[in-house]
């Protein structure tokens, strides 16, 4: 099921949360084609196309950047699932991608459980994220195992707030684990990993790629997502207030805020994107 | 009409049927399951006494307390259940319940209670059991044997009290009992039935003691927001192991969930293990905390699942050790590796006054000892060479901290440093740093990462 989702074509059939299965909205949807509008209002709201991202799932956490809410299903990072964001080098750019939609967890009184983060956290850095002193905690274990345990242990536990996990070494039938433990979990649950690990199967419906940009900026790719395949690479602006304020001006340069590669946008009709493949 | 019930612990000695000289009663020890028995039933009534070997609960005043007769008794019993009773028997009077126990009557409110009573031996009413001898020799076989004797005479040759015993377990006297009383610590101690190393076996023990301390604190209607556990090794160990050891588990809040903090003290037990078999075990609590009864809701609650956060750093804590889970204080320092402290998080938080955000950028990462970094033709190396975008930014302070110099601790203390951002084309931002006081080899050092 998973190695199907990693292939190019993907239906989102092969998650989980099938759109069928979803209640129909309250509002009814304008139909976009004249074949959906023979159907009752509730039918066409519950089909889903393979253009549309899957919007309807569940709670989101915006994300904090503009440009990768707009390509998130749903508008931001997923609660009750797991992120996957994998990265060169451990300890690289977390902060900067996670830490701008934490500010918001935080401010409505959630936690952040740090687990088995690969340097000391250093909070006079992460206030800069709004994170309070009381609001964190960092649960520290080498064992690969013992980390596995306690990530389960948060999830299910169901504090409000977030949980990041740092989980190199984890196998996939354990992250399909705690994918199933992450269901019932009401925040998001962040796992970061290895980019080498971007060719093994993976239950977390949202993937992604994460490198620094030269600008202090970061890079983004999303692997994998509910809705169709994105091909182009983010490129975002992720600099706090206080280094924009000490870089000097070529540093911080404005980045343009859309995809840097306009291929395979959202815009495209299916029409469209079989004429693509079949060049 | 009063409402009795007796329980008789299985694991109580024969009735007792010596006098001492001085004409009183022997007091039989029912032991320790005859007190846990009684805390226990503490919280149905207040009326409980320890009668010879077995525990007497008066239960009319709480009948209504407790949604009726019936009910009362079934949630009784079942929770009885737990506890390994010999015999027990309701009856309107306590020690005629106790010798409808004894002799294997169960409801003493099925007849009246003198017909019950008239058929019982001797030996179910331990006061006459004492003057069985001189009785026997009358012909009685049965209470209501002896009953029948004429009063007078009986009482001309035996103790009066031998009547008034026989009387009140009629219900012709009052009786009078005195009431099991709640102290105010908790000490229980179980010797186990044999020694053993392994924590599995202790747990068992450990457990017995656990379920005592939940009678003790269903009595009181309290919680223990901390109790210790405390064991003696086998007089055949090593040497070089200590006599005993002991076990403290604290809680943020006082509890009574017993299956909680058996889980605390078993992920307690398996970290710190046994030294040598252990043979008894001692589990106190000095203290107990009143404690709110959680009230039901009236609707449906559609509320999520949640455990409570201190429940979880606490489950966390006990299987990892305290340290390895820990909350952040902040420090006003202007050095880095000062600006903060990690506490263990089952430890309470010192009230701290909020700092002001730092106006110089701060890592959100930081090196648990600074990093020396290699120098390519005057420019520090970290994943390739380093540009340094903006610096310096001196920090000089800490000329007061001498606990650099005397235990050991490298980096705290004195510093003078030029901090840097530099960029490095693999690792990010970075927060590096030169010694301003020049020394042999490098003098660039890694501290921060801006991640």
């Amino acid at each position: 099921m998973n190695a199907f989702s990693m292939g190019q074509g993907r239906l989102s059939l092969s998650d989980e949360q099938t759109p069928a299965d979803e209640a129909p909205a309250v509002t009814p949807a304008t139909p976009a084609s004249s074949a959906l509008a023979a159907f009752p209002w509730q039918l066409a709201a519950a089909v889903w196309r393979g253009s549309e991202l899957l919007g309807r799932g569940g709670a989101v956490v915006p994300s904090g950047h503009a440009g990768l809410d707009r390509e998130l299903p749903g508008g931001g990072w997923p609660c009750g699932a797991l992120t996957e964001l994998l990265q060169p080098h451990a300890g690289v750019s977390e902060w900067r991608t996670v830490g701008p939609g934490l500010r918001k967890v935080v401010a409505e009184g959630g936690m952040v459980l740090l687990i088995g983060p690969p340097q000391p956290p250093h909070l006079p850095g992460l206030r800069q994220y709004g994170l309070l002193p009381e609001r964190v905690v960092w649960i520290e274990s080498d064992a690969a195992e013992r980390r596995l345990w306690v990530t389960e242990e948060a999830i299910k536990a169901n504090v409000r707030g977030a949980v990041l996990a740092w989980l190199p070494k984890a196998r996939p039938e354990q992250l399909r684990r705690l994918q199933s433990c992450a269901q019932r979990h009401s925040g998001p649950v962040f796992l970061f990993r290895p980019a080498l690990v971007q060719t093994e199967a993976s239950p977390a419906p949202l993937r992604l790629i994460v490198q620094p940009a030269t600008e202090g900026g970061i890079r983004l790719r999303i692997l994998k997502r509910r809705g169709p395949q994105h091909e182009s690479e983010l490129e975002l602006a992720a600099l706090s207030a206080a280094l924009e304020r000490v870089l000097p001006r070529r540093v911080v340069r404005p980045v343009p805020v859309a995809p840097v590669v306009v291929h395979g946008s959202l815009a495209r009709t299916d029409s469209q994107v079989v004429a693509s493949d079949l060049h | 009409m009063a409402h009795w019930l007796a329980l008789i612990p299985k694991s109580s000695p024969p009735i007792c049927t010596e006098v001492l000289p001085g004409g009183a009663l022997l007091r039989a020890e029912g032991g320790s399951q005859q007190q846990a028995i009684g805390w226990w039933a503490l919280q149905f009534t207040p009326r409980v006494a320890l009668c010879e070997d077995a525990v007497l609960l008066e239960l009319a005043a709480s009948e209504r307390l407790f949604g009726g007769k019936a009910a009362l008794r079934r949630r009784i019993l079942q929770e009885a259940a737990g506890f390994d009773c010999a015999a027990r028997a309701w009856a309107p009077t306590g020690m005629g319940a106790l010798a409808l126990a004894r002799g294997g009557v169960r409801n003493g409110f099925a007849q009246p209670l003198q017909q019950l009573l008239d058929a019982l031996p001797l030996q179910t009413l331990s006061r006459i059991a004492v003057e069985g001898a001189l009785l026997s020799q009358l012909g009685c076989r049965t209470l209501g044997d002896v009953r029948r004797l004429p009063r007078a005479g009986l009482s001309r040759r035996c103790a009066p009290d031998v009547l008034i015993a026989l009387d009140q377990a009629y219900g012709e006297q009052p009786e009078c009992h005195v009431w099991l009383e709640a102290p105010e610590s908790f000490e229980a101690r179980l010797e186990l039935p044999g020694r053993t190393e392994s924590v599995a076996a202790l747990m068992q023990g450990a457990r017995q003691l656990l379920d005592q301390m939940a009678g003790w604190l269903a009595a009181r209607h309290a919680g223990v927001r901390h109790f210790t556990l405390r064991w003696r090794y086998d007089e055949q160990r090593a040497r070089v192991v200590e006599p005993g050891g002991e076990l403290t588990i604290r809680t943020a809040e006082a509890t009574r969930d017993i299956e909680y903090l058996a889980r605390l003290l078993n992920e307690r037990l398996h970290r710190t293990g046994l030294r040598a078999p252990v043979g008894d075990l001692v589990l106190c609590a000095p203290e107990a905390e009143p404690l709110a009864a959680s009230s039901a809701s009236l609707l449906l609650e559609a509320v999520q699942q949640r455990e409570p956060l201190h429940r979880l750093l606490e489950r966390l804590s006990a299987r990892l050790g305290a340290e390895q889970v820990r909350r952040p204080q902040l420090v006003a320092d202007h050095r880095l590796e000062a600006m903060q402290l990690w506490h263990p998080a089952t430890m309470p938080q010192p009230p701290v006054a909020p700092l002001p955000v730092p106006v110089l950028p701060q890592p959100s990462w930081i090196l648990p000892q600074p990093l020396p970094l290699a120098v390519h033709h005057e420019k520090p190396v970290y994943r390739g060479v380093l540009e340094l975008l903006t610096g310096p930014h001196r920090i000089e302070a800490g000329w007061w901290d001498r606990r650099g110099q005397s235990d050991g601790h490298a980096g705290i203390g004195d510093v003078t440093r030029d901090y840097y951002v530099a960029s490095s084309p693999e690792a990010g931002l970075l927060w590096i740093y030169r010694e301003r006081i020049l020394r042999e080899g490098d003098n660039w050092f890694l501290h921060g990462v801006f991640a």
